[in-house]
């Protein structure tokens, strides 16, 4: 089974048999074509955003991203992050260990619903909180009469961001916990252990990694919610404006420069959200290959990785992002 | 995967509970609540229809005397003006009153929510008839029902619903929308095929950091994308100028402008561009180089290794793949609204045409062509996950 | 479920501050930059006449989309909107304030006007000079949607208004010069703002037709070597109304203190910052003001086109004439 070692992703250092492998022409042609696609595609963007952010110097630059309008913007972008991210990660592990570790009928759709919120174009979900609280809506005059507000205000915004970010968790632990089985947690069970003992103890840590890929992707996604948060938000300076908001209106007050300046911080927030990822990816490998190691000490045939084993996220957790 | 059957386990009931509570509340509540909100707007029927005009004496009656209840909320909409000229136009022969009448009831006051599509056509019907009609023709009939038609009708029902779902603006919207995402993940199965390819099989300098890189549509935020696109590829950015061509004046035209689809095709492959490539990537690497290799000494060229061999058993993935970048792409707004030019029936994508609706008032339509995305996202995630149990069972066998 | 309410009545609470009166003013986009002078200028007025400290907020963003959110529940105490149509349909849809509303400050609650002006690159390479020269071959015209954008109906009214005036009347003649106008266009952005930008920055179009205080506002921004403004010889009074949010201030409290801050703009003081910021003030001396702003024909929208709501039923609804004139001949 060497096939194992290939797919350590030092394919290209095996030697293999002639005619398995392009001819060195081809192979550059095709690393030439993907690198210049990703260059024009995923560099290029990147590298404007920072060059565009320090085109007219520093003071600038600072100016844009101190100013207390800005403050106000990113207080309430990690606030919105702060309160959306937990509520989605405890329905995470909450669907998770039903669909995970039980089976039932209906099961296909409900993943089905839970994936649903991917699919809905943003402007659709705001939409969608206009109607149930606006103040033409069904219970808009009811808030009102009670003195809440929701939608043009902080709780609408964070129900669009939730509704958004809803199945990020939930879509990477549920393959994490199923590939893991009930074996483990049938064993804790049988020595005694009560059902949250087992929980914390066994499940939790075997999911982990699913666990923190949904909470990043989830993160990343709730700070950087525009088209939702625009249509339930009064975009008001310094109060309902996110930090997305504020680079549009930045760039609709003339201020180009301070527009980059604050999309930079979003663009750098992106950079640390995959050195993350790619730190939680390198580290879940590592105990991946040091598991082998260990097992093949032991045993001479290894059996190869489930499909959730190598890059689980990065399979199902990745895909429909918004 | 174990096979378990698992009763034993504890806590079904309460995480199953709070699942399905969590899903209503954020999930299907609100979407229920839209189509709620379409249905009733449709069922909002219409006080008079265009059959009322048949029996033309008894609706006459029935306005200027309101017996039923819906006849006399729209009598007591009129202004007091208005009803006396209507009034007076009861009785024949009083071509003056009701030219007073038709007036009012077409420059005057709003009677009712704005005017739905087929409104439109029929008070610009009236206005003309009011300018260009010979005087004695102010009697006719047609007229009279055209402009009431056009003005005692409620806004919303089922037919104005349709109208404004299949009206040609929104045509075109949903032309671009679906075109413009067919071709970007087009252009990603391609593309994303090849960098998969790329990362997996070859090793180079970088490789790590391009195989990050990957992911970083998802996790740059959508207004940022398309700040950053719309200003490369201006007439002045860095790609802009190599695309740009002289406009009649000698002066640069940026090609988002010569191209108005352009913009949006070139943000919607950069947010669906991960889809594809994490979804092959892991395939790729599973991928049995024995099977390669046999085809190889079997005497098979590369090309024809790829094509016979390796190509097909891809192909599941790159479908899937294909499908999440084409329902990302459908209902993606902020990157396109920032690169696009947003030109009515030329580059304007259906969630922007929500937008704007709802930005004149329009919300029936809005909601209506809301419902018509959402059914199809629905329709498309079934669609997907259809194609990934093939493709799971493609790959076991 | 009581988490959920807790943390949002959290989230609630981080949004607000406590303190003095704070008043929220809706608006559209080009007057950001005269609002932020005029707020200062109105706290500092009402500290000396009162001893409050009144803190205004500001929302901006088009016309029509800032009206959908006071009608959908945004708490702005008062509007200050590009057109009366959008204060009308918060009157009419949501019931918020009384729908004779316009009578309730002079100049049909209108403290400031404005008009549709053109700006063209330096040199006026495409010699724009009026309303005709838009349509020649080859000029790239950069309006803004008249569905979203306030400033960009009062412009398609005065592109249309023109051809009226021009052809003695004729409807025909007008819709045919409307339907060139935005033929040419290679862009609409929703908001009028939004089209400035693709002009100024994007480089797109050789001419903007846009409101006049927002040329001047480009001129100061961008410097008046790079662009130049062009008067046509005629063109339309825009009014861009302001009113009271009765029911909202009712429940905030401030209604005193609203009412005050919209009169204030007719005082001496918000009359010249107004005119600082480019909109025609009300009122001030001529000599000063024909300097700054080169008196043209303007006609107003009840001399040609009656009233808003007859104007949107027949240009503006979807499947109205705009629609129809965008919609490509085939």
């Amino acid at each position: 089974m060497a096939g194992i070692v290939k797919r350590q992703r030092i394919a290209g250092c095996v030697k293999s048999q002639r005619g398995a492998e392009e001819s060195a022409v081809a192979k550059w042609l095709l690393i030439g074509g993907a690198i210049a696609f990703c260059l024009v595609f995923l560099l290029l963007p990147l590298a404007n955003v920072f060059v565009q952010a320090g085109a007219k110097g520093s003071a600038g630059y600072w100016r844009a991203i101190s100013h207390p309008d800005a403050w106000a913007a990113m207080k309430l972008t990690l606030w919105i992050a702060a309160i959306s991210v937990p509520l989605n990660l405890l329905f995470g592990l909450a669907a998770a260990w039903a669909i995970a570790k039980f089976e039932f009928r209906g099961k296909a759709l409900l993943i089905t619903l839970i994936d649903l919120p991917f699919s809905v174009s943003p402007v659709v979900a705001g939409l969608m909180f206009v109607v149930l609280f606006g103040l033409q809506g069904y219970f808009g005059a009811w808030l009102r009469d009670h003195g809440l507000q929701v939608i043009f205000a902080v709780p609408g915004m964070v129900l669009a961001t939730v509704f958004v970010t809803f199945p990020f968790v939930a879509r990477e632990l549920i393959p994490a916990m199923q590939a893991t089985g009930s074996d483990q947690e049938h064993a804790a069970l049988a020595l005694g252990a009560s059902g949250w003992q087992t929980f914390w103890h066994v499940t939790l840590p075997s999911a982990r990694w699913g666990l923190l890929y949904g909470v990043i992707l989830c993160n990343a996604r709730a700070m950087g919610e525009f088209g939702a948060v625009r249509v339930v938000s009064g975009n008001i300076a310094g109060k309902t404006q996110t930090m997305p908001l504020r680079v549009e209106s930045l760039n609709e007050e003339f201020h180009g420069q301070a527009a980059f300046a604050v999309a930079s911080l979003l663009a750098l927030l992106a950079l640390v959200t995959l050195a993350f990822k790619t730190f939680l990816e390198w580290r879940q490998r590592r105990e991946f290959v040091l598991a082998q190691q260990a097992a093949a000490g032991e045993l001479s045939v290894v059996s190869p990785p489930s499909s959730a084993g190598g890059r689980p996220a990065a399979t199902k957790g990745t895909r429909k992002h918004a | 995967m174990a096979a378990n059957k698992s009763s034993v386990l504890p806590g079904f009931r309460l995480t199953m509970g709070y699942t399905m509570l969590y899903l209503s509340l954020i999930v299907l509540i609100p979407i229920g609540a839209l189509f709620l909100r379409v249905f009733q707007a449709g069922m909002a029927t219409a006080a008079f229809t265009p059959d009322d005009f048949d029996d033309f004496p008894a609706l006459w009656e029935r306005l200027v005397q309101p017996h039923d209840a819906a006849s006399a909320m729209v009598w007591a909409q009129f202004p007091p003006d208005t009803r006396a000229a209507l009034a007076a136009v009861a009785e024949p022969q009083r071509p003056q009153a009701l030219t007073g009448a038709l007036n009012q009831l077409i420059a005057g006051e709003a009677l009712f929510a704005p005017a739905s599509a087929s409104n439109v056509v029929l008070s610009a019907k009236a206005d003309w008839y009011l300018r260009h009609a010979p005087r004695s023709e102010w009697c006719n009939r047609t007229l009279l029902e055209d402009a009431f038609y056009a003005h005692i009708k409620k806004k919303t029902n089922w037919v104005d619903l349709w109208l404004s779902i299949k009206s040609p603006r929104a045509l075109a919207a949903y032309r671009l929308t679906f075109g413009a995402s067919l071709l970007a993940a087009l252009v990603n199965a391609v593309f994303g095929t090849l960098v998969a390819w790329v990362l997996v099989r070859y090793e180079f300098y970088g490789r790590r950091f391009l195989d990050a890189l990957v992911d970083f549509p998802f996790a740059l935020p959508t207004a940022v994308a398309g700040l950053t696109l719309a200003s490369l590829f201006a007439a002045n950015g860095w790609l802009g100028r190599f695309l740009a061509r002289p406009a009649t004046d000698g002066r640069m035209e940026a090609i988002t402008q010569y191209l108005p689809w352009f913009g949006v095709v070139i943000a919607l492959v950069f947010v669906g561009l991960p889809f594809v490539v994490r979804t092959l990537q892991p395939v790729l690497e599973n991928f049995e180089r024995e099977v390669e290799e046999a085809s190889a000494m079997l005497g098979a060229g590369r090309l024809h290794t790829f094509r016979r061999v390796i190509f097909p058993s891809l192909l599941p993935s790159i479908l899937t793949g294909f499908a999440l970048a084409f329902a990302r792409a459908i209902g993606e707004f902020g990157s396109v609204i920032f690169v696009s030019s947003n030109l009515p029936y030329r580059s304007e994508i259906a969630p922007y045409l929500i937008v704007v609706r709802l930005e004149s008032y329009d919300y029936a339509g809005a909601m209506a062509l809301a419902v018509v995305l959402l059914i199809f996202s629905f329709g498309l995630l079934v669609g997907i996950n259809v194609i990934e149990q093939w493709a799971g069972r493609f790959v076991k066998e | 479920m009581r988490i959920i309410w807790s943390l949002l009545l959290l989230g609630m609470a981080v949004g607000v501050d406590a303190g003095d009166i704070k008043l929220l003013n809706v608006s559209y986009d080009p007057t950001r930059e005269l609002y932020q002078d005029y707020n200062a200028a109105f706290a500092k007025y009402w500290k000396a006449k009162t001893g409050d400290t009144v803190k205004i907020e500001q929302s901006h963003g088009g016309s029509g989309k800032q009206t959908r959110a006071v009608v959908e529940g945004l708490d702005a105490d008062v509007v200050t909107l590009a057109l009366a149509y959008d204060i009308d349909a918060i009157a009419r849809q949501a019931g918020l304030l009384p729908v004779r509303w316009q009578e309730r400050l002079p100049y049909n609650s209108a403290p400031y006007t404005s008009t549709i002006v053109f700006l063209v690159r330096h040199g006026n390479p495409k010699r724009i000079k009026d309303w005709e020269d838009l349509v020649k071959p080859g000029v790239a015209v950069v309006p803004a949607n008249p569905k979203t954008s306030g400033g960009a109906r009062w412009a398609y009214l005065a592109a249309w208004g023109s051809a009226l005036k021009r052809s003695g009347g004729d409807e025909t003649a007008a819709r045919e010069f409307v339907r060139k106008l935005y033929n040419q266009a290679p862009i609409l952005d929703t908001g009028a703002r939004g089209a400035t930008i693709s002009f100024v920055q994007r480089g797109i179009g050789d001419v903007l037709i846009v409101w006049e205080n927002e040329a001047h506002l480009v001129l100061r921004e961008f410097g008046a070597e790079k662009f130049e403004l062009v008067l046509p010889s005629i063109s339309i009074l825009a009014e861009p109304p302001v009113a009271v949010v009765d029911q909202n201030v009712r429940r905030h409290g401030t209604a005193a203190v609203a009412k005050a801050y919209l009169e204030y703009l007719y005082s001496a003081e918000g009359q010249a910052i107004a005119a600082k910021n480019f909109y025609r003030p009300r009122q001030g001396s001529a000599a000063r003001l024909a300097a700054q702003f080169p008196p043209l024909e303007r006609f107003t929208l009840a001399e040609l086109f009656g009233d808003w709501q007859r104007v949107h039923r027949i240009h503006f609804v979807e499947g109205g004439v705009f629609d129809q004139l965008q919609q490509p001949s085939r």
